[in-house]
């Protein structure tokens, strides 16, 4: 029991295994790179042509009704706010610094789960919300001219599609990502509480 | 200093951190990969405000802390099932229990001893954590207790 244990000594003799080619380093980095960037385009690109889609089919048509006009500004506006502010609230997981220091970083990890939930929750809502809204006014003159049966199918295609998109494919990504970030910020709050409980305790 | 010449000297270094917060070879594998991804992308935002080791440390412990969020780890406070057994005394397994002994304490401690370990200055450390240096000073010779403690429990010639 006298002797005192070589720490430093045996950490060292930890074997580290062959190290992988630098250049596969490299190239994974650049991969890498390319890759966040492609998805954040790719998402971006899709809406937006959506949004140019509708003005260009709104240019086109001959409407008399200022209800189809209204809803068309809506749809478009609602994709555009909705990248909008899905992209600014992204940024920052791109620009996280893994450079600074441990609590420095465990809070922006905090903060940048905390944006992702609120995108999740409130910008979503919101998006379907005026989305739904737009489209049911730029359908109005069109229902009008359409005889019951087929406004009733129109509407219950267009609308049983939003719900299906809403309440069932989102939701239950959604469902899946909320518990996965809800996890991860308590597993995060519980490191930073290892620090802050520390130094109270000095 | 070079991507390359950096890659040479702290490639071991990183990978026996990572060792240190996760025992687990692939892990601490894809972690320093991972790390050295990371400083070949921001080695141009890189401005001597702090040591290159300081810098790269950080790194690689924020990335080890990062893997929270990805898988669930083993269940803190637990001794894993084949460390009943006491080992032979042999160098190898102490170096495993050692290891072990480490993935067992809390997310910061483990990455405090393991710099400490690593010859990191304690002052960097407290750079690298966000802790103050007397902190720093207290948890090492708290975690080096503790260490000690559970090799004397499963190495009883110590």
């Amino acid at each position: 029991m006298s002797r005192s244990i070589d720490f430093k000594a045996l950490w060292q003799q930890q074997p580290a295994g062959d190290k992988p080619d630098i250049n596969a380093v490299i190239k994974k980095a650049m991969d890498l790179k390319r890759k966040t960037r492609n998805k954040l385009i790719s998402a971006n690109v899709v809406l937006m042509f959506t949004a140019v889609f509708v003005i260009v089919i709104w240019a086109n048509l001959d409407t008399h009704v200022f209800t189809t006009t209204i809803g068309i500004i809506l749809i478009v506006c609602s994709i555009v706010a909705f990248v909008a502010v899905s992209s600014g609230l992204h940024r920052p997981l791109f620009k996280s610094h893994p450079e600074a220091d441990t609590f420095t970083y465990l809070n922006q990890l905090v903060s940048i789960q905390k944006k992702q939930q609120f995108i999740q929750t409130k910008v979503m809502k919101l998006y379907f919300v005026f989305l739904s809204l737009g489209l049911f006014l730029y359908m109005m003159e069109f229902e009008q001219r359409m005889s019951v049966l087929w406004a009733g199918v129109t509407l219950l295609c267009c609308f049983g599609w939003l719900a299906f998109a809403y309440f069932y494919l989102g939701r239950r990504q959604f469902k899946k990502q909320q518990a996965e970030i809800t996890g991860a910020i308590a597993k995060l709050q519980a490191i930073n509480k290892q620090l802050e409980a520390f130094d109270e305790t000095e | 200093m070079s991507f390359e010449e950096i890659y040479e000297t702290y490639y071991s270094k990183i990978y026996r951190v990572c060792m240190g917060y996760m025992n687990d070879h692939d892990r601490a594998r894809d972690v320093t990969q991972d790390t050295f991804i990371t400083v070949w992308q921001k080695l141009d935002q890189f401005r001597n405000e702090s040591a290159i080791g300081t810098w790269i440390f950080r790194i690689a412990s924020n990335h080890c802390l990062r893997q929270l969020e990805k898988q669930n780890r083993m269940p803190k406070g637990e001794m894993p099932a084949e460390l009943e057994d006491k080992p032979p005394p042999d160098t190898e397994s102490q170096v495993q229990l050692l290891y072990k002994c480490i993935a067992q304490l809390p997310e910061i401690d483990r990455i405090v001893i393991s710099l400490e370990l690593e010859d990191v200055k304690q002052a960097e450390i407290a750079a690298i954590t966000g802790l103050s240096e007397t902190n720093i000073r207290v948890k090492v010779y708290r975690i080096k207790e503790k260490l000690s403690q559970k090799f004397k429990k499963y190495e009883p010639q110590y």
